[in-house]
């Protein structure tokens, strides 16, 4: 079933690419970005159904009943469903594209896995996969397996002074984490979520560097793409916060807390300070580091808001 | 260690193992290598290389005696009389005795897997990879002689003459080399080779079957095509061995076609069908040959006498994508996802014993 729907159909897409082109490598890159412009509307839900969950987080009502039913969470939840229901939120809807894209995305690895056979066995099954009516491209097979200084179907080193340098695998780790880092909302103050998210941006590019380093290079080459078509659509799409990266583009107040210290924020000003929003890029809205909206609802009535820089 | 971080480390692993296993695992995925002498069946499959008894289907010895989870074997062991040549897909090439499985020595210069069936003669061994070298190496101890480069994987069991030695590389070209590595000459094929080339009797005309639905005679001093072989079209790819008897060049296709043609020009003498797929390719016994065919997951052991008139044959679980091995009294077929790995069954097709490492 998923061999025929997913696999079969993909990996003939990617033999006939590679008809067209006669290079595995660039076959490999053409394909994954047009199954990420095949599931780019999705992406692109994904995106508002965030972008709404994003704000209703921020939206006063919201905060009060997290404080008001923290004890009682399935009073909270129903609480929570009704705001959903009256803001028009679907709660799974950012979580909806992404389960319909990742058998997709799974798909599109298992089809470049496929196609580079490396062994007669593999190079049989892939002959009998290939719909008869698409040509002869039997005649292509095995597919040509060198690309730059790369064997596709080998872990990749660039050989350097007689040093075999992963260099795919470090553009792996580098892009996974610039893509994770520059994609990252703005803290909704909610720490757990700002832990896990900090986790994620190491972990993630160490895992996928790992498997780049030693899976097949056609496969490092597919994360590679992947990962800068995922920062090219993300900025098409200006959801990407550079400010992330580079401090100094950060506006505002949106200047990074000193190292080591917390810096609690009157999540509530922001939603006084309406001169401000006017002058905050959209996506940044009242995201002035607001680390812990449940601590900083706390002491809100301790401290005096924080002035904005302007 | 915090829980969420914990919890997020398990999920990521749990997804490494997840994408890792659909790369295959150690990245390439073989079938049993089958070899086998008057007394010995040597199976080279998964993280050892055994060497099993023709008698009894019980392992003799073992290699590496330690389990080791980063070499995996799936090449057809080249046999000698008293030594065993083979490699595996950590890139290593081995020589081991017969007898005992001792290691003798190891080749680790190659940038490949190996996955074709090595050659010899004399002290040299020749050695296909998938770095796309033909590496010889002195067979005394393992020290590279010369590497020829050609452009692709190489599968198929080098061919050796009194004047060159035929090296088939998925490239889909067919090189002759002198015994110094040195090119003579190379011709491009339309498809790639995989089986094992055949060579006539008097060391003139080359033969082989490729992936682009052919078969091919060339001259083996020059490279020049003889003769093509197609059946009109209606062959398919030619995945295996061929073999040649009395000037008879017996191979078959992957849709379970058997054509027996006069070597000399393409006239077919004689055409028969099996179920399914062949994809080893045939088997020369004392009177007659075999194939195994791969339908549905079950495979089927087929022998036939020279004219092509059906003999006894066998079903079985499991894909076969070798051709069976034969000795004087003894057929044994290996099978990937069988219920055994091997079955043996003597020349009049009473099966003799079944092998499962696992049991």
């Amino acid at each position: 079933m998923w061999e025929t729907i997913v696999i079969q159909p993909f990996t003939n897409i990617l033999l006939l690419i590679y008809s067209l082109v006669n290079n595995f490598g660039i076959s490999i890159i053409l394909f994954t970005i047009l199954i990420r412009l095949i599931t780019h509307p999705l992406t692109v839900k994904q995106f508002k159904a965030t972008q709404s969950m994003q704000k209703l987080q921020e939206d006063p009502r919201y905060k009060k009943m997290q404080e008001k039913y923290k004890d009682d969470k399935e009073k909270l939840a129903q609480e929570q469903m009704k705001l959903y229901k009256e803001l028009g939120i679907n709660p799974m809807g950012s979580c909806l594209p992404t389960l319909i894209q990742l058998p997709l995305i799974l798909g599109l690895y298992q089809s470049v896995t496929r196609a580079m056979a490396a062994s007669p066995v593999e190079l049989f099954k892939l002959e009998k996969i290939i719909y008869p009516w698409l040509g002869d491209f039997g005649r292509l097979l095995p597919l040509e397996n060198q690309f730059l200084w790369m064997d596709l179907g080998q872990p990749e080193r660039l050989t350097i002074f007689g040093f075999g340098i992963p260099v795919l695998a470090v553009l792996v780790v580098a892009t996974t984490f610039l893509q994770s880092k520059l994609i990252q909302p703005p803290s909704t103050g909610n720490d757990q979520a700002a832990m896990m998210s900090k986790s994620m941006n190491i972990y993630m590019p160490l895992l996928m560097g790992y498997m780049a380093y030693s899976l097949a290079s056609g496969l490092a080459i597919y994360f590679l793409t992947s990962n800068v078509f995922g920062i090219i659509q993300y900025a098409a799409l200006g959801r990407v916060n550079w400010g992330n990266i580079l401090p100094f583009l950060k506006k505002g107040d949106e200047k990074q807390p000193e190292k080591g210290k917390t810096r609690v924020v009157d999540a509530v000003s922001v939603d006084v300070d309406v001169d401000d929003e006017d002058d905050a890029p959209e996506p940044q809205k009242g995201s002035a580091q607001k680390t812990s909206s449940q601590k900083s609802t706390a002491t809100k009535k301790k401290r005096p808001p924080m002035k904005r820089r302007r | 260690m915090k829980k969420s971080h914990l919890t997020l480390i398990l999920t990521l692993m749990g997804l490494a193992l997840v994408l890792s296993a659909c790369a295959s695992g150690v990245r390439v995925t073989g079938t049993p290598g089958l070899s086998i002498s008057d007394d010995m069946v040597f199976v080279a499959y998964g993280n050892t290389m055994r060497g099993i008894s023709t008698e009894t289907g019980f392992d003799q010895w073992q290699f590496p005696e330690e389990v080791n989870n980063r070499i995996m074997f799936y090449a057809q062991p080249y046999v000698t009389d008293e030594s065993i040549f083979v490699g595996d897909v950590a890139n290593n090439f081995y020589k081991l005795d017969k007898a005992t499985g001792k290691l003798d020595w190891t080749f680790s210069d190659a940038k490949g897997f190996f996955l074709g069936k090595a050659n010899g003669e004399d002290t040299v061994v020749y050695a296909p990879s998938n770095d796309g070298n033909l590496y010889a190496l002195d067979a005394e101890n393992g020290d590279l002689l010369w590497s020829f480069k050609t452009g692709h994987y190489i599968w198929a069991q080098p061919v050796l003459s009194d004047d060159a030695i035929f090296v088939a590389s998925m490239d889909q070209f067919i090189y002759a080399i002198d015994r110094k590595g040195n090119q003579i000459w190379a011709q491009e094929q339309e498809g790639a080779v995989v089986g094992n080339p055949a060579l006539s009797d008097d060391g003139k005309l080359l033969f082989a079957g490729t992936t682009g639905k052919q078969v091919l005679a060339l001259d083996a001093a020059t490279g020049e095509q003889v003769w093509a072989f197609d059946a009109n079209g209606s062959l398919e790819s030619v995945w295996g061995n061929m073999i040649l008897v009395d000037d008879v060049l017996i191979f078959s296709d992957s849709s379970g076609k058997i054509f027996a043609l006069d070597s000399q020009m393409p006239t077919i003498k004689w055409q028969i069908e099996v179920p399914g797929a062949v994809v080893g390719g045939v088997v020369e016994l004392p009177d007659g040959f075999a194939v195994a065919s791969l339908e549905n997951e079950t495979s089927l052991v087929k022998t036939f006498d020279f004219d092509g008139g059906a003999n006894w044959e066998a079903s079985l679980s499991g894909e076969v994508f070798q051709a069976p091995v034969v000795n004087e009294s003894l057929l044994v077929v290996g099978t990937l996802n069988g219920d055994n790995l091997l079955y043996a069954y003597n020349l009049t097709g009473v099966q003799v014993w079944s092998y499962n490492p696992e049991r």
